[in-house]
């Protein structure tokens, strides 16, 4: 499980009524933790090469009910060697800035060396709740 | 009679790979949430 930031509503809300709002279509990476659901960027996003904010690849998908699920994913190829502990998904390209939507530490830490990829995919389902 | 309607949950989860230069997966692992962070939060 994940966290559902707070301007994932907002923003989700703001969509589905045709108002002024913009996309879930960025991913980044971090080195840090314990973000909450009131956060707009991560604890630590990363600079490092090949480790930055990114177009993710976003669908639709079906987790109970036709196209219920939100998919983000992205592959990242380090330059260098890094841990990675935190991923976001986000409505703008610039480090730091825009909405969060969805927020996770990974677990366990990314241990990446250069040249490694790596894949990330998240995934939010709108349900009843039960 | 009053008619409520369910709320809407939204339910988040992640998993990631790790890969070598030559394709071969050397990690796996999950996306969580923050040590007493909420989850399943409702609409």
């Amino acid at each position: 499980m994940a966290i559902n930031c707070n301007t994932f509503y907002s923003e989700a809300v703001k969509l589905l009524v045709d108002e002024a709002a913009d996309a879930f279509t960025y991913m980044a990476v971090g080195t840090g933790t314990g973000q909450t659901a009131t956060d707009t960027t991560l604890k630590t996003e990363s600079t490092a090469s090949g480790l930055t904010r990114a177009a993710a690849t976003c669908s639709s998908e079906t987790t109970t009910v036709t196209d219920d699920t939100c998919q983000w994913t992205h592959t990242w190829t380090a330059g260098a060697s890094a841990t990675i502990t935190e991923v976001g998904v986000f409505n703008n390209s610039t480090k730091d800035a825009g909405d969060m939507a969805f927020y996770g530490e990974l677990s366990p830490a990314a241990g990446l060396t250069s040249g490694s990829t790596l894949t990330i995919t998240c995934k939010t389902q709108l349900k009843a709740a039960t | 009679m009053e008619i409520k309607s369910k709320p809407t949950e939204a339910q988040s989860s992640g998993i990631y790979v790790i890969k070598d230069k030559d394709g071969k997966i050397i990690q796996t692992g999950i996306v969580v949430c923050p040590k007493g962070a909420a989850n399943g939060d409702k609409l």
